[in-house]
């Protein structure tokens, strides 16, 4: 059981976070790299495209491996 | 030929907006960028040119004091269509 989080678990201790509903799933750690500022759409693109930023367009690829970073 | 520039119009107008919001929430996260900064400030410009044609040509967008009413003698706010019917 992989409860890094918690030091002493109890289970009556009402300030401790309750176990993870899946105890041997370690619990997600996000990362957000800084967006920089460079190209923007074009306005009537960017609300056809959903975003004014080409770096944020990741359009959901059924069945074909998706390029790009993941 | 007058509803087609009209839907364009506002075509204009709502894209324009939606770029600007792309950038407000762009600035919330990076408050100090200079580049995103100038640009959000050139797009509210360029909305309110839109808008202003827009009211100038058809009348309000947006009552309760924000959309001017171009007609001086007949409150244009209850002629149709509303700004977001189009016939």
């Amino acid at each position: 059981m992989y409860y890094g989080y918690q030091t002493d678990y109890r289970a009556s201790d009402p300030r401790k976070p309750d176990p993870p509903a899946q105890p041997n799933l370690v619990l997600a750690r996000a990362y957000v790299p800084v967006q920089t500022y460079t190209r923007a759409f074009p306005p009537e693109e960017a609300l056809k495209e959903g975003t004014l930023f080409p770096e944020l367009v990741r359009p959901y690829v059924k069945n074909k491996r998706q390029g790009g970073l993941l | 030929m007058r509803n087609d520039q009209k839907e364009m119009l506002l075509d204009r107008i709502r894209a324009y907006e939606f770029s600007a919001v792309e950038l407000n929430l762009y600035l919330d996260s990076h408050p100090g960028d200079q580049r995103a900064l100038n640009d959000y400030n050139t797009f509210v410009r360029q909305i309110a040119a839109l808008k202003n044609e827009y009211e100038r040509l058809y009348g309000p967008l947006i009552n309760f004091g924000f959309g001017s009413n171009t007609d001086r003698n007949r409150w244009q706010w209850l002629d149709d269509p509303w700004p977001w019917e189009n016939y």
